[in-house]
Order: structure tokens, then C-alpha cells, then sequence
């Protein structure tokens, strides 16, 4: 079997839309909206007790790049699927396009319904 | 000593305290919030994105893989959060009660009685009044003085309970957040037990005050370390010093951590003490007076701690326990104009330590372990033959087990002292310390009498 994939453009699309909305959301979590929890540290250094502040903004300043880094991952991996569905959409369209060739050449007529796309309409070209 | 009475901690504010547990529980129910999401909506992807060749691409990770480090963040965030709020309902009411002793010392302080020049021979009142500020003699009851500086003594001592109260407070925040910051650290603490044993301290604080019923506890927790890490492969220009530095510790170590020092230790003490006294007997026959008090006290050390030496690190723990008791009785009897006194003392003391250490490093591993005892007691009794009614037991059992527990059962009465204490350390190596007293006051007073009893003499 030559395909033995498939790949719905307009629903990865939604998908990362989606997605990219929830990881935006988890970097607003951070009180300065970008990730950053360099301000819990600093806050924790206004505590008036000297100890309790020390060690409350050494354990927070251990972590103050922890949300960003994970931000970045998710939006790595999100990257990553859109690629994907990129480049599987394109070689589907392709591998298409040949059966496409092979079977008007052999048969005389084909119907690429498999490659059509229920929310998109996409068609082979 | 005649300056305004100092009352520590009473200008901190626990607002500050507030606002950052406010900003930590937004930023981490955000977190949360995403992070479900993410979770709830990542099965969609299923239904637009499937195929064995594609889930063959070993580049796609898994959701949950990627927002594990989120969860764990907001778990440190919460712990940060559930030790601050702590401290915070905790350090109210000491701190309420230290800024209400900061007024009242400097009203006191503005209330000071005046220092009066007076002639020679001036009646007290006279200057009583002066000091206290009349213009006309009044009647005082003592020197103003002596009211202010009485005053002043007891807002003193009301301001060291507060203190004590709150830096109990801050002390447990601090070793709760000592706890989240090095969790790896403090966890090899919490599975380890005592090493060096001072047998030479006392059981018994005799210069204590005497009080009756009271539960005194003190706890110190102190712990200190260092650590150097080397991040081999490090090829950052801006981290080439520290990478130098870490090589060369790297080469004098063993596991490439260089282990400056790494102690803890805690104790632990407990002291009761208590007292009775009363009278027997009628005027006109035998009669007399007896009183009976008992001190008991527990005390256990722990500690442990990681050394490197270069070539080795060595990790050492120690747990010791001290249990005893003394018990006091004297009497007297009295018939007529004769008077006979004598009185009786008993004390048990147990202890028990136990040591274990671990040496690794270029020359292999080894490691020592050890638990030892000890029990003693003496009981004595003056100008009294025969004194009966004293029984003391004492026992010391090693077992291995988890946890740190000790019991004290008291009761004292002219009837009866009693006491029995079961003490237990036991981390990782226990070792158990029980100790018991009986002592019956009436019958030690009963043998005084007996030995001088006056009606035996003729």
C-alpha cells in the first residue's frame, strides 16, 4: 500500500488555533503575562521577615523561567504538528496526483474521492 | 535601664505576605487551567490527524510529557503557597500583640515618674508625690518607682512570650521552606537518626523556676550547606569560569558533585515538673507536713550530615535520647514540743544513642553502624531507716522503625508520685528509652515518723 495515511488540513488548523489559545493562556498565567515568574521571586523579597523573604525568593527564583521554557516546548511540539500536516498534505496531494496519472493511463478514469477533503473540498490538482 | 522598653518584630506587616500568596494562587490556577485545557482539547487531534506513518514520526511527544514540569511547578508554587499562608494565620496574633506592646511601652515610657531633688529628711510621701507628679502631698502606697518599674517588668515579660511566639512561627516557615528548596537534601535528614552522643548534659535544669503542669518544648532545627556542581560539555563563553572551577573540583571528587558540606541537627527537650504538699494529722496528737515534687525530662538529639574530603564523601547520622526522672519527698512529724524531719530522693536515667556513617568513594564503600545504652539509679533517704513506698524501673529497648514519639504520664498527689516516660527515636535506627517511677509519700512521711517517733523514745 502506497498511502496509508491521511490528514485533515482545516482540522489541524483549528486543532493548533485551539491550541495556541490554551498556551497563550498558560503564559498570561504568569503575573507579567509573558512567562516570566521573576516577579513572585521579587515579591517574595518584600516580606518584611528577612528569612522567611530569603528563602521563599531563593525557592520561587529556582523556577522563574520554568513557565516560559515550557511554553516554548508546547509551542515547539505545536510547531512541529503543523509542519507535519504541511508536508503530509502536500506529499497526499502529490501521491495523489500520480495515482492519479497512473490510473487515467491504465484504467481511463479514476475519482480521487479519497484525497477530498469533507471540510475543505480540497481537490487534488 | 531606664530607656523605652524594645519590642522586636513589632513593625512587620504581613501584607506583603498576602499579596504574594494572592499572585502565587492566580498564577498557579492559570497554570492549572491551561494546562487542562491543553489536556482536554489534544485528543481532537485524533480525529484530523492520523495514519500509521504518522504516528511512526518519533518527534511527536506526548502532551502530557510536555506539561509534566507545569504541574510540577504549580505543586512547588502550592507548597510555597500552603508554608506562607501558615505563616501568615499563625504570625497574626503574635504580631498583633507586638504592636499593641509597642503603644503601651511608650506609654509606660511617657508614665516614668519624674527624678525630684528633695532636702534631707523629706517624708517618703512627700516625695512619692513629687516623683508621681502632685503638686500636693497625696497618699501613695509605694514610690512610683516601684509601681513603674513593676509595670515595666511585666510588659517586659509579656513582650518576650510574643516574641518567643512569633519567631516559633517564622522558625517553622523557614524550615518548611528550607524543605521545598532542597527537597533531595533534606530528605536524606529525614531518614536518618543521632551520632555524637554528649552524654555529659544534664538531665535536669535544677536552676529552672519551679512550675507546676507546664509542658516546656523547645525545638531548634539548624541546617547548613554548600554545594558546587560542574556541567561537563558546557561550551557557553559565559560560563566558562564556573565550568573551570567545576573541572578542577570535579577532578578531587568523586561523582562530579562537589560536596563542600552538607549538616543538620535537631533537638529536642521536654521537662516536666510538678508538686504537692499537705498536713496530717490533729494539733493535739502525731502531726505533721509532707511535700513531694518530681522533675522529669526528655531530651533527644539528631543529626546527619554529607562530607567530601576530596577522595571521599562520607554521610554520617545520629540519634540520641535521654529520659529521667527525679522525685523529692520530705516530711515532718511533730508531736508536742518534740519535731522529727527526714526526707527521700530518688532518680533514673536512661540513655540511648545510635550512629551510622556510609564512607564511598575511590576506595570502595564502607560503612559503620552502632547503638549503645546506658540505665543508672540511686535512690537515698535521710535520717529515715527503712524508707518503703520508692520503686523505679527503667528499661531501653533498640528497635528499627520510623518516626519520633514520646510519652509522659504524671501524677502526683501526697498519695501517690508517679511518672513513666516512654521516650522513642527511631529513624531509620531506633533505639527506645522507657522509664518509670513510684513513689507513695505518705508511706515515706510514715516511716519518718515511724523512725522518730517520739512516743518510742520513753
Amino acid at each position: 500500500m502506497l498511502i496509508d495515511f491521511d490528514i485533515d488540513p482545516a482540522g489541524v488548523d483549528i486543532f493548533l488555533t485551539q491550541a495556541k489559545k490554551h498556551v497563550q493562556g498558560l503564559r498570561d498565567a504568569s503575573p507579567t503575562g509573558d512567562g516570566n515568574l521573576k516577579s513572585l521571586a521579587d515579591d517574595a523579597q518584600t516580606l518584611c521577615d528577612p528569612d522567611v523573604a530569603r528563602l521563599a525568593h531563593s525557592v520561587l527564583a529556582n523556577h522563574t523561567g520554568d513557565l516560559q521554557r515550557i511554553v516554548g516546548e508546547i509551542e515547539a511540539v505545536l510547531g512541529t504538528i503543523g509542519e507535519m500536516a504541511a508536508v503530509v498534505s502536500e506529499t497526499d496531494q502529490c501521491s495523489a496526483q500520480t495515482l492519479e496519472t497512473t490510473y487515467a493511463g491504465t484504467v481511463g478514469s479514476f475519482e480521487p474521492s479519497r484525497f477530498a477533503s469533507p471540510q475543505t473540498g480540497l481537490k487534488p490538482q | 535601664m531606664t530607656g523605652q522598653l524594645p519590642v522586636p518584630y513589632a513593625d512587620y506587616t504581613l501584607e506583603p505576605v498576602r499579596a504574594l500568596l494572592g499572585a502565587l494562587h492566580r498564577t498557579a490556577t492559570g497554570i492549572e487551567q491551561s494546562v487542562t485545557r491543553l489536556h482536554d482539547h489534544w485528543p481532537t487531534l485524533s480525529s484530523s490527524f492520523s495514519g500509521t506513518l504518522l504516528t511512526s514520526v518519533p518527534s511527536t511527544p506526548t502532551i502530557t510529557e510536555k506539561t509534566t514540569p507545569a504541574t510540577e511547578l504549580v505543586a512547588v508554587m502550592r507548597d510555597v503557597w500552603d508554608t506562607l499562608d501558615t505563616y501568615a494565620d499563625d504570625a497574626h496574633t503574635p504580631l498583633e500583640n507586638l504592636r499593641r506592646l509597642r503603644d503601651e511601652a511608650a506609654t509606660l515610657q511617657s508614665q516614668r515618674p519624674r527624678d525630684v531633688m528633695v532636702a534631707p529628711g523629706t517624708p517618703d510621701q512627700e516625695v512619692w508625690a513629687a516623683q508621681a507628679g502632685y503638686s500636693n502631698p497625696v497618699c501613695l502606697p509605694e514610690s512610683p518607682f516601684d509601681t513603674w518599674n513593676r509595670q515595666r517588668d511585666e510588659l517586659k515579660a509579656e513582650i518576650a512570650t510574643w516574641v518567643q511566639a512569633y519567631e516559633n512561627v517564622a522558625q517553622q516557615c523557614v524550615a518548611t521552606l528550607r524543605r521545598i528548596n532542597s527537597p533531595v537534601a533534606m530528605g536524606v535528614w529525614d531518614a536518618w537518626t543521632p551520632s555524637e552522643a554528649p552524654y555529659d548534659r544534664p538531665m535536669f535544669d535544677t536552676d529552672r523556676m519551679h512550675w507546676e503542669h507546664k509542658d516546656n518544648k523547645r525545638r531548634e532545627e539548624t541546617y547548613s550547606f554548600e554545594i558546587s556542581r560542574s556541567t561537563p560539555g558546557d561550551d557557553d563563553s559565559t560560563k566558562t569560569a564556573e565550568t573551570t572551577s567545576s573541572t578542577q573540583a570535579k577532578e578531587s571528587t568523586t561523582f562530579g558533585i562537589n560536596t563542600v558540606g552538607l549538616n543538620t541537627s535537631q533537638s529536642w527537650f521536654r521537662g516536666h515538673q510538678d508538686a504537692a504538699s499537705g498536713i496530717f494529722g490533729s494539733q493535739d496528737g502525731v502531726h505533721g507536713s509532707g511535700n513531694a515534687s518530681y522533675q522529669a525530662g526528655l531530651m533527644a538529639d539528631t543529626g546527619a550530615g554529607i562530607n567530601g574530603d576530596g577522595a571521599n564523601i562520607t554521610a554520617s547520622a545520629y540519634a540520641q535520647a535521654q529520659a529521667g526522672v527525679r522525685a523529692d519527698v520530705d516530711g515532718s512529724v511533730e508531736y508536742g514540743v518534740l519535731h522529727a524531719g527526714g526526707s527521700a530522693s530518688a532518680s533514673v536515667g536512661a540513655v540511648a544513642a545510635a550512629k551510622a556513617g556510609v564512607t564511598a568513594g575511590k576506595d570502595g564503600v564502607s560503612a559503620e553502624l552502632g547503638v549503645d545504652a546506658m540505665v543508672g539509679g540511686e535512690a537515698s533517704a535521710e535520717l529515715a531507716g527503712g524508707i518503703s513506698g520508692v520503686s523505679a524501673g527503667v528499661g531501653v529497648t533498640g528497635y528499627v522503625g520510623a518516626g519520633f514519639g514520646a510519652n509522659l504520664d504524671a501524677d502526683i498527689t501526697l498519695d501517690r508520685v508517679a511518672v513513666d516516660l516512654d521516650l522513642g527515636v527511631a529513624l531509620g535506627i531506633g533505639a527506645g528509652v522507657n522509664v518509670s517511677f513510684d513513689i507513695d509519700p505518705k508511706e515515706v512521711i510514715t516511716d519518718i515518723g515511724n523512725a522518730f517517733d517520739p512516743r518510742g523514745w520513753f
